[in-house]
């Protein structure tokens, strides 16, 4: 990006992340002169538009200029802020190295951006509505609620803007923390107090890898950095990373090992498994938390993370494959718990996962810009039926369990068609914004083997199935009502704005996706073509070219049937609303063993949890009785002598006397033996 | 004006104790308001010295001295008839008083100068009995560690570093918990101990620091003393003397395992004890390692350096798992020292220059947000007298203020980026990494403190600030004034920590911009003239 084809300087664009900032900074002024909350989201509103306005004229600038000179896909351009942390002088270079604050743009950046603000504004919109009673009065916490939204947008674009892997792993931390504080915001819910402790552990146990893998590239790099070159900042570190790919470290290659121990972090902030048992539990916070944190944005930052390394990762075959496993392996365990749940959000979370999953797998068979699509599609459709959930969930009470209640599409017209869109989206309907994206994504898979393709089409069939079978469950049948929700539930209309807007996104996005015309007979439906102007983009980013093979179209009419077949096979089976699962009879113990999540918690507290702790008590029981042991028994010796030498001096005259007259003689005995 | 300054902050506060002290009965009430006048005078005092440093450091270098006063304090030997002057002392040996802040002294000091006054003010609702004694001993033990990080002479480093343990003794022994006495005791023997063997160690490097440089007075000055020619000084001496100030600044630190005297000492002591102990008096061992150990006996340091990083690694996991399974928060504030300390130590034996700065950095860092945990246990134990987590619980909701500081100094302390903790932890454990003394399986264990330390804070505030409410009957006690919620008073108190916390962690080169060039030239250097000295010793052998 230069100057003379950018409409805004660079240093606006800097500004980005700071708006949401600002607006938390003055909620949290007005918590403290306890104004009245009634109006408390309008600063984090006006601080996300700005932000959300400024990424889009920032992509529409990125656009023009890549539009001007297709063929240029250099690195991206740098902002730097001001120099955060003193790495010190290694004796090699004459300057000191810096940690900086610096922002790197390109066109992933620009993409990442576009919908991490826009959905963020919606969401927030929405909360708006949201996070009131029946009566309109704000609920307790109302303003706090606002002031870490603000936080968490600043957080997500400072880690999307970041231009160097500390700052990364700066916003890294804090959406982490703000899923924290979000995940535990109703805290007086144990519940809620415990999902937020083991969100906020369990990703920290990713960035224990991460943190690693940041070392590691440090030590790895620090032999070819320049004076003048800040090692950890992007331009530096993949300008360097080819020598990664031939220097060994333990039987691999550097490049692999870097790779791996940051792939560490994407699993605990992606929720891969085996680190995805935070995710359904996050469930607990706010719904309009769910749908920004755990679906939209947050959760997509591993995936942008290993896009963003492309060139590291790119090196290390061995690095990729184990990618695709991890994301094959999440896609379909997760597919599989989520058939056997009733609680809408908690589907939602396991089917976010196994989507995640989709995007890894795309990232393992080298497609990152496909991989990226995904999660652009994904982030509409996504927080759309999270938020619709939301609004099943405001106008039932707080009822979130399809057992309780079905038919709704009596009472709740509008988040009834919104949702039969972002069900649509998802389960990957031809033409709508999942469809396209999922199907590079099993493209790719078939082009890297034919049975990994099979494996993603066949969970691409399951995603249709229990997205279908939680819709109609939820929508259709008879009307029911939980007594929670009392007389006339309703809809309300802040909510459903918003979720028009995201509608039309899921609808939409996928477009930005795929290009139109060519020949008829190489064109889906003899008009759209993949790769658009998402890739466009992507090209001039880090991600560069990636190879996608040129599959046959009939792969994306089959997965157009799979969808549909999917779509069939629920509405056959749960059409109805039926109050006995089907699936729970016909499969039996499978079914249960989903339901229980295949008891990967309880294996994790019985091997990690509880062993840790026992090891703790076994170190504080040390220090009591062990370390305080061994004093004791040191400071016994002068105690014993003391006591032993105590007898002597008890006072009696007669005794002294006698031992002054044994001493006198062994003295002279002595003395005269010596002479 | 920096000298007037600079001993205004070691001699003020000796001053104000004895005046404390014979405050006549009737004006006990006085005594508070007293310390605390004192206290602010001392925080103006290290806010006005504070800036004078980037002054003289452009003027004179690295090693500039701000507020350097140098006098005779005891001399013997025999005097030249002609002159009174010391500079003619001949066989015998001169203590002198000699003080002056440096880049690494600095933050110390200005840390040492902002929580004192904040521990006095803690103590108004806290300390109702014998006032008069407490904000006595309080001052007394200000002068102490002013003392230790202004002192340019080791003896006389020696004597504040000593005349430390005494305030502190009486402050836990009279005003602390159930178990005083105990720990009060435990304490002082477990220091003592240590120091002495330290005190051997002086005394013997000066001899030889006499006997290399052909001078016939014995003194005790830094700077000649961490000049020594290495050559002379053999490696198998300085190892020697590295474990004589060992003894003495480990158990200080304390550096696993000779820890066990801080949970007991934390606990019992009353909050501004327990503020001043973590935030500064444990930084008297750190200090004293980077201060003397590493310049001084760098041969030695370059032995031992893996042994001390082991232990490191080893304090860091030991201290986090103690904590997790503690239900008394005090003592699990605690044991976070022994883990944080650790990973102080382990970035000062990384000897590398980001790994120096960042362990300085820690130890201001530490200071600051754990001396902060202790201030908010204080105030929730004032109001519950309790400190039992499983006695308390869903504390958020009926102290909401007091919620937002204790979270933001957990944030802190575990390290979250943007807040200060994060920066000194991810020097210290890039610099553990990537050193070559250590290497990267020290990193890779140390990095596990930022996983258990997660793990221990957040179950703490998990237990204490969520979940359904939780009180002890008949709590909680606002008899001494105080609110529900945090009081003003509290909340000033709490502030200027909560503000630090952010502005050091987005701007942590207040402190490393002065801080660096100075370690490079006093402390790495050394190291680095030992360990060239070293690697020409091995390769001139075959």
């Amino acid at each position: 990006m230069t100057a003379a084809t950018s409409i805004l300087p660079a240093g606006l664009y800097a500004t980005l992340p700071l708006w949401p900032l600002f607006g938390a900074l003055l909620v949290g002024l007005w918590i403290a002169l306890r104004v009245k909350p009634e109006r408390a989201h309008w600063p984090v509103v006006l601080g996300v538009l700005v932000s959300a306005a400024l990424a889009v004229t920032l992509f529409f600038d990125l656009q023009r200029q890549y539009a001007a000179a297709p063929e240029t896909h250099a690195g991206g351009f740098v902002y730097s802020v001001y120099n955060w942390i003193s790495l010190g002088q290694p004796a090699s270079l004459e300057h000191n190295q810096w940690l900086a604050v610096n922002f790197y743009f390109d066109g992933l950046t620009g993409v990442m951006l576009l919908f991490v603000t826009v959905v963020s504004l919606m969401v927030v919109l929405y909360a708006v509505g949201y996070m009131r009673d029946h009566h309109g009065h704000p609920e307790r916490g109302y303003e706090r609620f606002f002031a870490f939204l603000g936080v968490f947008v600043f957080s997500m674009i400072t880690l999307v803007l970041a231009g160097n892997f500390v700052l990364l792993y700066l916003g890294w931390e804090l959406v982490g923390l703000c899923s924290y504080l979000l995940i535990g915001f109703y805290y007086g819910k144990p519940a809620a107090a415990a999902a937020a402790k083991k969100a906020f552990i369990v990703n920290r146990i990713g960035d224990f890898g991460f943190a690693l893998g940041i070392f590691s590239l440090y030590w790895f790099l620090r032999p070819y950095v320049q004076p003048g070159e800040n090692p950890l900042d992007y331009a530096v570190v993949f300008k360097y990373a080819q020598h990664l790919a031939t220097a060994q470290i333990g039987g691999m290659s550097q490049a692999t090992l870097v790779s791996l121990l940051l792939f560490c972090g994407a699993i605990g902030k992606s929720a891969q498994f085996p680190l995805h048992v935070w995710l359904p539990d996050a469930m607990e916070g706010p719904t309009p938390v769910s749908a920004l944190i755990h679906a939209a944005t947050m959760v997509t930052a591993g995936v942008y993370m290993v896009a963003r390394c492309t060139p590291i990762f790119g090196l290390s075959p061995l690095a990729l494959d184990v990618v695709l496993a991890v994301g094959m392996v999440g896609a379909v365990l997760t597919a599989t718990m989520a058939m056997a749940q009733y609680d809408l959000k908690r589907i939602l979370a396991y089917s976010t996962i196994s989507q995640l999953a989709f995007m890894f797998v795309g990232l393992g068979c080298g497609v990152p810009d496909s991989a990226v699509f995904h999660v652009f599609t994904h982030a509409w459709f996504k927080a759309l039926l999270f938020l619709g959930a939301g609004s099943v969930m405001h106008a039932m009470g707080g009822i979130i369990d399809a057992r309780k209640f079905s038919g709704l599409r009596h009472v709740l017209p509008q988040t009834y068609a919104v949702m039969w869109v972002g069900c649509l989206a998802l389960a990957g309907f031809p033409l709508l914004a999942g469809f396209w994206s999922k199907d590079e994504i099993v493209h790719a898979a078939f082009e890297r083997h034919a049975a990994v393709g099979i494996i993603m089409l066949a969970t691409a069939g399951l995603t249709a199935y229990y997205t279908f079978r939680m819709f109609f469950l939820c929508f259709h049948g008879p009307l029911r009502l939980p007594a929670e929700a009392g007389e006339h539930p309703h809809e309300s209309t802040t909510m459903i704005r918003p979720l028009w807007v995201l509608a039309g996104g899921a609808v939409l996005a996928g477009y930005l996706g795929v290009s139109f015309g060519g020949p008829a007979s190489e064109s889906f439906l003899a008009i759209f073509r993949p790769h658009g102007l998402i890739h466009d983009f992507l090209h001039h980013s880090t991600i560069g070219h990636p190879e996608h093979g040129h599959g046959g179209l009939w792969l994306l009419y089959l997965s157009a049937g799979v969808a549909l077949a999917g779509i069939a096979l629920a509405w056959l089976r749960y059409g109805a609303a039926p109050v006995a699962d089907p699936d729970a009879r016909a499969l039996g113990g499978l079914w249960r063993l989903w339901h229980a999540k295949y008891f990967v918690d309880e294996v994790y507290d019985a091997l990690f949890v509880r062993p840790l702790r026992a090891l703790g008590r076994l170190f504080f029981n040390t220090d009591n009785y062990g370390v305080d042991g061994v004093i004791w028994l040191v400071t016994a010796v002068p105690r014993g002598l003391g006591f032993a030498l105590h007898y002597l001096q008890r006072g009696a005259l007669q005794a002294y006397a006698l031992s002054m007259v044994i001493g006198l003689v062994a003295i002279l005995v002595l003395w005269s033996w010596w002479t | 004006m920096d000298v007037l300054a600079l001993n205004l902050l070691i001699f003020l506060p000796l001053v104000a104790a004895v005046l404390v002290w014979t405050l006549p009965e009737r004006r006990e009430s006085l005594a508070p308001k007293l310390a605390l006048a004192v206290g602010c005078v001392v925080l103006f005092a290290g806010a006005w010295l504070w800036p004078r440093l980037p002054a003289a450091m452009g003027d004179r270098g690295a090693g500039a001295l701000v507020g350097e006063l140098k006098a005779d304090w005891i001399a013997v030997g025999n005097r030249d008839g002609t002159s009174e002057a010391a500079t003619t002392l001949t066989n015998g040996f001169v203590l002198r008083f000699h003080v002056g802040l440096d880049a690494i002294s600095m933050p110390l000091i200005a840390l040492t100068a902002l929580l004192v006054p904040l521990s006095i003010w803690c103590s108004f609702t806290a300390i109702r009995k014998r006032q008069r004694e407490y904000y006595a001993w309080l001052l007394a033990l200000t002068t102490g560690m002013f003392g230790v990080f202004a002192a340019r002479d080791l003896l006389l480093f020696y004597v504040f570093f000593e005349f430390t343990l005494v305030p502190l003794y009486f402050l836990i022994g009279v005003w602390g918990g159930p178990e005083r006495r105990y720990a009060a005791n435990k304490f002082f023997l477990f220091t003592f101990t240590g120091s002495v063997l330290t005190f051997a160690g002086i005394l013997y490097l000066a001899l030889r620091a006499a006997q290399i440089d052909h001078c016939s007075v014995i003194d005790f000055d830094l700077l000649r003393l961490s000049a020594l020619s290495l050559k002379q000084l053999t490696t198998a001496e300085q190892s020697l003397l590295f474990l004589a100030f060992f003894a003495g600044f480990a158990i200080k630190v304390p550096l696993f395992p000779l820890h066990t005297w801080l949970p007991l000492a934390h606990t019992e002591a009353p909050t501004a004890g327990s503020v001043l102990l973590a935030g500064v008096l444990l930084k008297l061992g750190t200090y004293g390692f980077l201060r003397f150990s590493l310049p001084m006996v760098p041969a030695g340091t370059l032995e031992w350096a893996r042994v001390m990083g082991g232990l490191a690694v080893a304090g860091i996991i030991y201290g986090a798992l103690c904590c997790w399974v503690q239900r008394d928060v005090k003592k699990l504030v605690a044991y976070s020292s022994v883990s944080h300390l650790a990973f102080c130590m382990l970035g000062m034996f990384s000897l590398v220059p980001v790994g120096l700065s960042g362990s300085v950095l820690y130890m201001v860092n530490h200071g600051l947000s754990t001396g902060a945990l202790f201030l908010v246990v204080g105030m929730l134990y004032e109001r519950y007298h309790t400190r039992d987590l499983d006695a308390l619980g869903g504390l958020a909701r009926q102290m909401p203020i007091l919620a937002f500081f204790f979270v933001l100094f957990v944030l802190s302390s575990i390290g979250l980026p943007g807040l200060n903790g994060f920066v000194s932890e991810f020097a210290v454990l890039l610099a553990a990494f990537n050193s070559e003394v250590l290497g990267r399986w020290y990193g890779a264990l140390g990095a596990t403190g930022i996983l258990l330390g997660a793990v221990y804070m957040l179950y703490a505030t998990g237990k204490l600030l969520f979940g359904p409410v939780k009180e002890p009957a008949g709590t909680p006690d606002l008899s001494a004034g105080l609110k529900r919620d945090l009081t003003l008073r509290e909340i000033a108190i709490l502030t200027p920590i909560a503000i630090l916390v952010v502005v050091l962690g987005i701007a942590p080169r207040l402190v490393t911009d002065t801080l660096d060039p100075a370690l490079q030239t006093q402390v790495l250097a050394r190291v680095q003239e030992a360990s060239a000295l070293a690697a020409a010793v091995a390769g001139g052998a075959p």
